[in-house]
């Protein structure tokens, strides 16, 4: 593996496992916040760091849908739909 | 099974089992992100390449390529400072140094102009594209097409260009191969600029620091 691609799967998890712990503490509980957290920061090191991959990066397009998703449902909940 | 990819399915399983058990048994969102983060790393890690067989190969193929340039330098008696043109020809002065003032013809092994002999070769473009960004292009070829160094940094000043190669990994270049080219990587990545920069270039010097490989290309004017 390259350098860049070793430390983005280093960070990755560290960033998340700081990310849990903080929500919890501030006793959220509601998923699809943590889940838009868990996107944006896969997001933000990939940018930085543009690890290698196969072909398509499909763990970050599966992300961003679920993450649109997440989205969309709390705009039609906010809208009342 | 090797260790990674054990490592990998473990840590999958592991956090699929306690995003699914967190959520529809504990009922506790934090595990659930916790078991989904894991799952995304466990993905991550299964997405990136490790060494790919073609690499290897390329490298190989390099290696092979530097014994028998080094075997007609040794042969041509040949010298430093060799100049790279954008369109992959290398010219290589033959019992001198100086540098050459004539585009050579085509399929010309020995080319004579001005200022003395030179050898003709051909230097790969490795797709590189003329006028693009010089240090993009190097980052391209060298660590992400060949891996031939970790990472590369580039400072241009007016026709100086340094470029610093990170994590440079030897490859056994014959003796007479790195006295006129230098390293496989510096070779490597002085074709690449020429191509890139769309102008000839000079390997002008190449010190060693470490890990890392710092070149001195200087920039010249194309040949008539």
């Amino acid at each position: 593996m390259l350098k860049k691609d070793i430390i983005f799967n280093s960070v990755l998890p560290a960033f998340y496992s700081v990310t849990v712990a903080f929500l919890a503490s501030l006793g959220e509980k509601r998923l699809d916040a943590y889940l838009s957290l868990l996107t944006l920061e896969y997001l933000f090191l990939y940018t930085i760091l543009r690890p290698k991959r196969r072909k398509h990066d499909l763990v970050l397009i599966a992300l961003l849908v679920v993450f649109f998703i997440a989205v969309a449902l709390r705009i039609a909940e906010v809208l009342g739909i | 099974m090797d260790k990674l990819k054990a490592f990998i399915l473990t840590l999958g399983v592991s956090g699929t089992t306690l995003a699914i058990y967190s959520y529809f048994i504990l009922g506790n969102i934090p595990l659930t992100a916790l078991g989904i983060g894991a799952l995304v790393t466990s993905a991550s890690l299964a997405q990136t390449p490790r060494e790919s067989p073609y690499r290897e190969a390329a490298i190989a193929a390099l290696q092979a390529y530097a014994v028998n340039i080094a075997r007609l330098m040794e042969e041509l008696s040949a010298r430093p400072p060799s100049t790279y043109l954008p369109e992959g020809i290398l010219l290589v002065p033959l019992g001198g140094s100086a540098k050459p003032t004539l585009r050579p013809e085509p399929d010309r092994l020995i080319w004579k102009d001005t200022n003395g002999h030179f050898l003709v070769l051909s230097t790969p473009s490795y797709g590189v594209e003329k006028s693009s960004n010089l240090e993009s292009s190097l980052e391209y070829v060298l660590v992400d097409t060949l891996g031939l160094c970790d990472g590369v940094r580039v400072v241009e000043r007016d026709t100086l260009i340094l470029v610093e190669l990170e994590g440079v990994r030897s490859l056994g270049e014959p003796a007479r191969f790195r006295q006129v080219l230098g390293s496989l990587q510096a070779h490597v990545a002085a074709s690449v600029a020429a191509a890139s920069l769309n102008s000839p270039v000079t390997v002008e010097g190449i010190e060693s620091r470490g890990k890392s490989l710092i070149l001195r290309l200087a920039r010249g004017e194309g040949l008539a």
